[in-house]
């Protein structure tokens, strides 16, 4: 059997570079997209969930608790058949994808969220009301600021697992990563090259952020 | 300026502030003394809103602090308040500290602020410091900051909450000469305070609080050499 | 919404295919904890061990599978065995793969459940005559074991979960029976929320339940 890097030497021509060279993009557009939608929707449900005032955090938490105890592969499905019967528009692969990512992660990252502003002291919250700033100033200029520093190590793990949740996407039969994986080794049967190569592109991703999400966290921590 | 009428206070069921009625006029300087757990701290957060009471009225220059109409963020804005544990944010510089809500909450031009934070800075002695992190201070400089950053916003009020407690002694006297300065130039003060040797020099009256009542009060070479009641006797023999 | 009616009626006349369904979830979720355990207590103690040859594999080991998806995973070793001409069930197959993946995450967790007893705690048993294995298995482990609980049985629920993928890899739990019901009855939106409902039900009574399993276990800690 032949290795991997012999295997991308030998049997490997152009159009199949060109393939996984689609799907390793494909994956990071689906990443990058899902990424920034999702902090916009954890921002929003991670403070309802912090809030003390039950009509915001109920639902909040209602929110994170199904999500998290679901299969983003359920939820992947529900958002690519079910809710197209339902609202009666059809939903392109991709935005399906994005909206699952979306959904689950900012479910976790929501949770992240709450932590780091509750990470942010009383007496910070009282010095900047005794200066009469607003809620959102507060939010913006004080809290903000410190809580950012405590979920940069959680947020980079999130976005790891963002990475790897996006294989699942492949089940919709969209080009992404491991779906194009799926294409060469059913043109070529050598499963292990094929996917050994696939996980080597998915770790070279992952692995870097994950030694920065390591190096954060000692630096957060010690520079307090 | 400051006029609060029997007020009560509870934290659940513990009685913190027992009929407390209290007035104190514009320009004029007042040391709230007494044993922990006497209200007097909780007595400062109520004028500041930051507190809740559960009767009474408490009115700051004319205004009723919980009437319907009353905005609770601009009356803020007239009230300084230095605490305790400085409570500076820790991820803006002593300048940035200081400049943050005139122009965030007044919304005024940053160069005004910034000329203006400069000079408060320098005025609590710190214009070497502008760029330093909270971190990087002293306590006593800390709290300088702090105490700059509440008047940045000119406030017609300062209370000051055991302001001293936190420091070390070597650092307490450079802050008490700061207050010293506000005191010369007519800022109306209400300080909660150990240091009986600042409350005896500067204060205009004094202010005995024991288990949320206030006790007695009067001018402070009455207060401290002629105390008429047992109790403030009793406080004063074990600190002086 | 005009011309569709929910017929949640169909769905659940195919109850007890989808209970089957959740019952393999279950126990392949269960065998999967327990090798997992033990492939994670077998890694944490060569992630600690003193020998090189022993960590850096480990750690290898370790780092290749938390930074690579599951379902790469699955698909390496289902089809890698068809590749190599080795006929196994799917289900096994597919346990494989889960225990694989599983085993690197319980290795960090029984590591850091390790390295979470204090030096105090060796020097005793030490002192005492101990051999390593009996410091392990009497002093050690039985307190490490209250810090792994918490994030086992979250791990436990994380396992529930991505077990579903096993269904892209034709293994009949809850997830691929929901699929089968939906290709005879075309009622993809009463299937999906009943099959989704499940699952969140399962993992809150399970979670719910561990809970108050460690309650009572740990009462005296």
């Amino acid at each position: 059997m032949t290795s991997v890097p012999n295997f991308v030497q030998d049997q490997l021509n152009r159009w199949d570079a060109l393939l996984l060279a689609v799907g390793l993009w494909n994956t990071v557009r689906l990443c990058a997209v899902g990424l920034l939608i999702g902090l916009g929707i954890a921002l929003v449900v991670g403070l309802a969930r912090a809030s003390r005032r039950p009509w915001l955090w109920v639902p909040a938490a209602a929110y994170i608790e199904v999500i998290r105890d679901s299969p983003i592969l359920m939820q992947l499905y529900v958002i690519f058949f079910a809710l197209p019967i339902l609202l009666k528009v059809e939903i392109p692969v991709f935005w399906a994808g994005v909206a699952a990512l979306v959904v689950n992660g900012s479910a976790f990252m929501a949770e992240i969220v709450r932590a780091g502003v509750q990470s942010v002291g009383r007496d910070q919250w009282e010095a900047a009301r005794s200066l009469g700033m607003s809620y959102l100033q507060i939010m913006r200029w004080v809290v903000l600021p410190q809580a950012v520093r405590v979920m940069i190590p959680p947020g980079v793990g999130l976005l790891i697992g963002l990475v790897k949740d996006s294989s699942v996407v492949s089940v919709l039969s969209y080009v992404e990563l491991t779906r194009a994986g799926q294409i060469l080794m059913e043109k070529t049967f050598l499963s292990f090259q094929v996917f050994g190569l696939v996980a080597a592109l998915y770790f070279a991703i992952c692995y870097p952020l994950s030694r920065l999400a390591r190096y954060s966290e000692r630096r957060l921590a010690v520079g307090g | 300026m400051v006029r609060v009428s029997h007020v009560d206070k509870y934290f659940g069921r513990l009685h913190v502030l027992r009929d407390v009625s209290l007035a104190v006029a514009r320009g004029e300087v007042v040391c709230l003394i007494g044993p922990s757990g006497s209200g007097k701290s909780t007595l400062l957060r109520c004028l500041n809103a930051l507190e809740p009471v559960q009767r009474g009225e408490i009115w700051i220059d004319g205004v009723r602090l919980d009437a319907q109409r009353t905005n609770i963020r601009h009356v803020r804005t007239e009230i300084g308040i230095v605490f305790q544990a400085f409570n500076l944010f820790p991820h803006l510089t002593a300048l940035r500290n200081v400049m943050l809500a005139p122009v965030v909450v007044r919304r005024r031009p940053e160069g005004d602020v910034r000329r203006e934070a400069l000079a408060l800075l320098a005025k609590v002695g710190l214009a070497e410091k502008v760029d330093s992190y909270p971190a990087q201070l002293s306590g006593g400089q800390q709290q300088r900051v702090a105490i700059a950053r509440a008047l940045a916003m000119q406030p017609k009020l300062m209370l000051f909450d055991e302001v001293t407690s936190a420091l070390d002694p070597e650092l307490v006297r450079e802050v008490l000469d700061v207050m010293k300065q506000l005191v010369r130039e007519g800022m109306t003060m209400l300080v909660v305070t150990h240091e009986m040797g600042f409350a005896r020099e500067v204060a205009h009256r004094v202010v005995f609080m024991d288990e949320g009542r206030i006790v007695e009060e009067g001018e402070p070479k009455e207060l401290f050499d002629h105390p008429r009641n047992p109790r403030t006797q009793a406080f004063l023999s074990k600190i002086l | 919404m005009p011309g569709y009616v929910f017929q949640f009626r169909l769905v659940f006349q195919e109850l007890p295919l989808l209970l089957g369904g959740a019952l393999t979830t279950v126990h392949l979720s269960v065998l999967t904890l327990l090798l997992s355990l033990a492939v994670g207590t077998l890694g944490a103690v060569c992630r600690l061990s003193r020998h090189a040859w022993l960590r850096r594999p480990a750690t290898w080991y370790v780092e290749a599978i938390r930074n690579t998806p599951l379902l790469v995973q699955l698909f390496f070793i289902y089809f890698g065995l068809g590749q190599i001409n080795v006929d196994v069930p799917n289900y096994v197959a597919a346990l494989a793969g889960l225990v694989l993946n599983n085993g690197a995450y319980l290795t960090e967790i029984v590591r850091a459940g390790i390295e979470a007893i204090p030096k105090s705690q060796h020097d005793a048993s030490v002192s005492l005559g101990m051999s390593y294995v009996q410091r392990m298995r009497h002093v050690i482990f039985p307190q490490a074991f209250r810090v792994i609980y918490p994030p086992l049985a979250n791990q436990f629920i994380g396992i529930i979960l991505f077990s579903s993928l096993v269904s892209v890899i034709a293994v009949e739990d809850l997830a691929l029976r929901g699929k089968m019901i939906i290709s005879r009855s075309f009622r993809s939106f009463e299937t999906y929320i009943v099959v989704t409902a499940m699952y969140v039900v399962m993992t809150v009574t399970i979670s719910a339940a561990l809970k108050l399993l460690g309650r009572r276990l740990f009462r005296h800690a």
